[in-house]
């Protein structure tokens, strides 16, 4: 099974996760080839340094292995289960060391960044992520960034920005199910 | 008592929870409908993807350090670990024994020497050589060793003027599985950023070289100790010397492995 080529099929996400649970060393690496990038791009963005970003890589695996028997393939893919693991362990961290509830994690600015064609060492769920991205409008994106890399409710979304809670969320919402129907290559309503 | 949350309430809802925000008793309520609702679990699962796009897109970090598939191996492989065999009493007491009791060696000579002129210093030195014994204890009960003769326990001794005020290694040869090394560093201050990560190496013949842990800021515990355990091919037996650096490559602790 190349790490970088096509996407998996649900029985390949079993396989490797129970080759996790298992402390299998192919299934271990497979799933590092794959994935590894992406959570350690993560921690590099969200926890600002190279060594945090080792350390989240670290937990975000050791925290799949632990989790690895609640994983079901007809429930959700492996690659959101895993940024979602690695989503919700880089927010703990950072309200922990910081010590307020609302961690402000990066600059809207920063991301997301859509690349370019050409971009440096194409990645599979990356590619398909920037395409998938480029259907929102600059003001979908800041506002999905301000709520996923920021952690703003929508309330405090809301309040920032003068606008009803009711907007925001449908706002929300709607930019979350656009980018899925680009995943799924359906055109726009 | 446990919020009620219908369809309707759910589905409000769904986009903050799969992007993280949902706070935590209105996430919980809405993990709980998840749990029985299948038609509310697919939307769900389509927001969530949708939302872990945006993680995929990030620019991507300069790639990570080589070492780094290995740790994460060598982790979840010692984690999955297959029954490991605990080891004997009599063992892991000589083990324990080895760590508190080299009173006439490493840091304990060292801590011994400033109490004569500072007691509150000497208090400390006992609890945190109390706190290594404890937690050492509590590392070696999920480790398999054989016996007394595969431990080898290395007392650290601070450079002057370091900030770390102890710790320790002990190597356990195996000569079936992997040779397991655990370090633990005690009066260790996370507040220090730049001295982070802590490099723990074992130092062998013709400059042979070989890192055992690496103790990031984060580890820290409360009670300003932390130790890693990792598993190596290599055999732990041939070192001879154990150096710990801070992250500006200052050597702060150092220790002789005692011979067989």
């Amino acid at each position: 099974m190349d790490a970088r080529q096509g996407p998996l099929l649900p029985r390949e996400e079993h396989a490797l996760v129970a080759g996790l649970l298992a402390g299998d060393e192919e299934a271990i690496r497979t799933l590092y080839a794959r994935f590894a990038r992406p959570v350690y791009t993560m921690g590099y963005r969200l926890l600002g340094s190279a060594e945090a970003a080792e350390e989240l890589t670290q937990d975000v695996f050791l925290t799949a292995w632990r989790k690895a028997a609640q994983f079901d393939a007809a429930r959700g893919r492996l690659s959101t289960w895993l940024m979602t693991i690695a989503h919700n362990l880089a927010v703990d961290r950072l309200r922990r060391e910081t010590g307020v509830s609302r961690p402000n994690l990066v600059p809207v600015e920063e991301v997301p960044e859509v690349a370019t064609e050409g971009d440096e060492e194409p990645v599979l769920e990356r590619d398909a992520a920037v395409r998938a991205l480029s259907c929102l409008s600059e003001p979908e994106r800041r506002l999905l960034a301000r709520a996923y890399f920021r952690g703003l409710t929508a309330r405090e979304i809301a309040e920032a920005d003068g606008v009803p809670l009711g907007t925001v969320k449908t706002r929300i919402r709607a930019a979350l199910i656009k980018i899925r129907r680009a995943q799924l290559g359906k055109d726009q309503p | 008592m446990r919020a009620s949350v219908d369809c309707l309430s759910a589905r409000d809802r769904l986009a903050e929870h799969a992007l993280g925000t949902l706070p935590g008793r209105e996430a919980r309520g809405v993990e709980r409908h998840l749990a029985w609702c299948a038609a509310c679990r697919k939307e769900a699962r389509e927001l969530q993807d949708a939302a872990a796009t945006l993680a995929f897109a990030l620019r991507p970090a300069p790639p990570p350090p080589p070492t780094l598939e290995e740790r994460v191996v060598r982790s979840v492989r010692r984690a999955a670990g297959r029954p490991a065999a605990r080891p004997g009493r009599a063992a892991l007491a000589w083990v324990l024994a080895a760590v508190v009791g080299l009173a006439g060696l490493g840091w304990g000579a060292v801590m011994a020497g400033r109490a004569e002129r500072f007691e509150r210093a000497a208090l400390e030195a006992e609890r945190r050589q109390d706190l290594i014994a404890r937690r050492l204890a509590a590392l070696l009960e999920t480790v398999p060793f054989a016996g007394r003769h595969d431990a080898r326990v290395v007392q650290l001794t601070p450079a002057p003027s370091a900030p770390v005020a102890g710790g320790a290694v002990v190597l356990l040869a195996s000569p079936r599985r992997l040779d397991l090394a655990v370090a633990l560093l005690a009066g260790l201050d996370p507040g220090d950023r730049g001295a982070f990560p802590y490099r723990v190496s074992l130092l062998g013949p013709r400059g042979r070289q070989l890192l055992v842990a690496r103790i990031g800021a984060h580890e820290v515990g409360r009670d300003g100790s932390a130790e890693e355990a990792g598993e190596f091919p290599e055999d732990l037996s041939t070192f001879t010397d154990v150096v710990v650096r801070d992250a500006r490559g200052a050597v702060v602790l150092r220790g002789r492995v005692p011979t067989a």
